[in-house]
């Protein structure tokens, strides 16, 4: 490497070749020179960064051509000022008005003349035709007084020593009160206040990721006075929390920033700065911490940020940890309680459904998942008559049981209106109406009551499937209907009779088992009708019926891959002897 | 408890123009794909510049696009304060020991 050249005139001046080697030694003989003329150390450090800078421009924007030519450098001191020239013989540039950093703060160029701009007092450049030369020029500092720097350098040390104890007393004092138990929102609202004291911010806005994807709700945010937006829409939202959130990197924004007209942040005013910083959490989004000011440029320190930041994911990953605790024990909850509903719903079936000469009957009841809406009853009535009842409760769960449970209780209470099916049900309406008009909830229900001797039957539904009978070759279908229980509290009910001479098979069923009603059941209505019209010329054998509308219905809810949710029951009549399966012919399906 | 594991660099002297490409070629060599963070240790580092900084910029953006994260690991006041002048302190995690 060819040595610059050098040579003494009122200052310092050398040349060196268009390399970046030569730049550097060159660099390194200027800062020594200045050394010697007894340039405080700090100086020195400042216009080695700011001659290494304008050298590297020197050589790197220099055609092959251009880089034949040296570049000099002259360094002349003044009692108050040290100026350097440096000339080379580029194409040269327009010096900006104004030079600013780039606007991607992780782009890898374009910092060189803000760092000449920002460590000297006065830059000027002029291009000419051949050469440009670039001037820059600072004030000296007074000489150093002894100690200083040591002074300086313990001062810079304890600073930092201080932050980093500072950072882990607060994760500490964090921890101690995440263990006492305390609402995560209460958490969030007490640490955020902590954080804009440390931070020396004037706003914190927490938004922490919940269970519904694409969305952040607000945990917290400091001044309470803002009405902060409630939810961040990561979906829509062109909004600088979402570019965070999204992004997984830090956003600042400024005075010059151009918020959206969504943008929640704008609720915090017009000239606001900050920066939203994402939260992880073994891997995943846990939320967004945004720290601001009321004014349109922050400039935090690199202790107030880094407090931000350690405190911000620290705090961010432990209430992360709680929202997934509080989310384990809710589903928890959830489970033991559709238990507890599934076990009431048992509780309600009868132990064995009634048999009388004349008379069987067969049920299949079934219960999605844990627990359903589903009910039906048989009750052998004091005059050998029968009560059948299918009812469904509508929802599922607690409620749905619980609603189950007091139908069940008033029916057995009234069994004296058992042969008015009509009258019964109104009682029913009466009694059950406020209930479940204040939980907005509504049942529907079939009563059939078959006489003694099998010969009569009165049905009086509540918004509730029809009932089928067929004896052999024809199928009956009877809308006994009238509004579910619930719905209007003096509701009207009447009674259908019918004669059962001929009539072999009578069904009663819930909307789940076919698509007469509603279109929730699978089998459609003409294939129910023809599997009752088979069944009544076939058999009289209630169970055998209830397993063969079983198996039908099985198939039709495999082939659609759905849940089992059909509920009926079977009611035979004839004099056969009563098969073994008849004794206690409930069959229960679980979906 | 999992281990990260971490590329351990040591940063020479002078971090500038003219060895920024000898310095980008050690980090190429010395950072492994396996690894999950790379620990700079900036404290025998007295002088930097904006190009030995673009070095450490695009290592970060490299590291990040494949999900592994950078550490400057005890830098000096001066480079601190470079760091701090150019508001890179936002983008760079640094760690004082």
């Amino acid at each position: 490497m060819p040595l610059p050249q050098q040579q003494q005139f009122e200052g310092f001046r050398l040349a060196f070749p268009a390399t970046l080697d030569d730049a550097r030694e060159a660099v390194r003989s200027v800062i020594q020179w200045l050394a010697d003329q007894r340039i405080q150390e700090d100086e020195c450090q400042q216009w080695e960064l700011v001659l290494a800078e304008a050298a590297n421009n020197a050589v790197l924007y220099a055609t092959p051509e251009q880089a034949r030519l040296a570049v000099r450098i002259e360094a002349t001191l003044s009692e108050n000022d040290i100026e350097i020239r440096i000339t080379d013989h580029t194409t040269g540039f327009e010096w900006p008005a104004k030079v600013e950093l780039p606007e991607d703060d992780e782009s890898e160029h374009g910092r060189g003349l803000f760092i000449i701009n920002s460590l000297t007092d006065q830059v000027s450049y002029l291009r000419g035709q051949g050469h440009n030369v670039l001037c820059l020029r600072s004030k000296r500092e007074s000489p150093p007084q002894a100690g200083e720097d040591t002074e300086a350098t313990l001062e810079l040390m304890t600073a930092e020593v201080a932050s980093c104890y500072e950072t882990l007393a607060n994760i500490f004092r964090l921890i101690a009160d995440a263990g006492n138990d305390v609402e995560p929102v209460a958490l969030a609202s007490r640490w955020l206040e902590e954080l804009r004291e440390l931070a020396g911010a004037d706003f914190l806005v927490l938004r922490m990721a919940g269970s519904e994807a694409g969305r952040l709700p607000i945990l917290g945010g400091v001044p309470s006075s803002i009405a902060w937006e409630q939810l961040l829409d990561l979906r829509t939202a062109e909004a600088v929390e979402t570019r965070a959130a999204v992004t997984r990197q830090d956003q600042w924004f400024d005075g010059s920033t151009a918020f959206a007209a969504t943008d929640p942040l704008r609720k915090a005013g017009e000239h606001i700065s900050g920066l939203a910083h994402p939260l992880e959490s073994g891997g995943d989004l846990a939320g967004v911490l945004t720290v601001g000011v009321f004014k349109p440029l922050w400039e935090p320190s690199a202790r107030e940020l880094n407090v931000v930041r350690s405190l911000g994911d620290f705090l961010g990953a432990l209430l992360h940890g709680l929202h997934r605790r509080d989310e384990a024990n809710q589903a928890r909850l959830m489970k033991r309680e559709l238990q507890i509903a599934a076990d009431i719903q048992r509780s309600l079936l009868p132990a064995e459904l009634p048999q009388t000469p004349c008379v069987h009957c067969a049920a299949h009841l079934a219960t999605v998942g844990e627990v359903g809406g589903d009910y039906l009853d048989a009750i052998l009535l004091p005059d050998g008559g029968l009560l059948f009842v299918v009812a469904d409760v509508m929802g599922k769960g607690v409620p749905a049981a619980l609603f189950a449970t007091a139908f069940h209780s008033l029916l057995h209470s009234h069994l004296d209106l058992a042969t008015r099916p009509s009258r019964l049900m109104q009682r029913l309406n009466q009694a059950m109406f406020a209930e479940l008009d204040r939980a907005d909830m509504f049942i529907t229900a079939q009563l059939v009551h078959i006489s003694a001797d099998g010969l009569a039957l009165h049905v009086c539904g509540a918004g509730h499937a029809p009932l089928l009978l067929s004896d052999g070759r024809q199928i009956q279908e009877v809308f006994a209907d009238g509004p579910p229980l619930g719905v209007t509290v003096d509701a009207g009910y009447q009674d259908y009779s019918i004669s059962l001479n001929t009539y072999t098979h009578i069904l009663l069923h819930t909307d789940g088992l076919s698509d007469v009603v509603s279109g929730g059941g699978i089998l459609s209505r003409e294939a129910l009708h023809e599997w009752l019209s088979e069944a009544a010329a076939t058999s009289t054998d209630a169970s055998a019926s209830r397993d063969s509308l079983h198996r039908l219905h099985r198939s039709a809810v495999d082939a659609a891959s759905q849940q089992d949710d059909a509920t009926f029951m079977i009611i035979t009549r004839g004099s056969l002897t009563l098969s073994a399966n008849t004794q206690n012919s409930l069959s229960h399906a679980k979906g | 408890m999992t281990l990260t594991a971490s590329a351990q660099i040591t940063a020479p002297a002078e971090l500038c123009a003219s060895t920024a490409r000898i310095w980008r070629d050690r980090l190429e060599n010395e950072i492994k794909p396996e690894h999950e963070e790379a620990c700079i240790d900036l404290s025998k580092t007295r002088f930097i510049d904006s190009s030995g900084l673009g070095v450490l910029l695009t290592l970060n953006k490299n590291l990040r696009a494949r999900g592994a994260s950078l550490k400057l690991i005890n830098p000096s006041s001066a480079v601190c304060q470079l760091i701090e002048l150019t508001r890179l302190h936002r983008v760079f995690e640094i760690i004082h020991n």
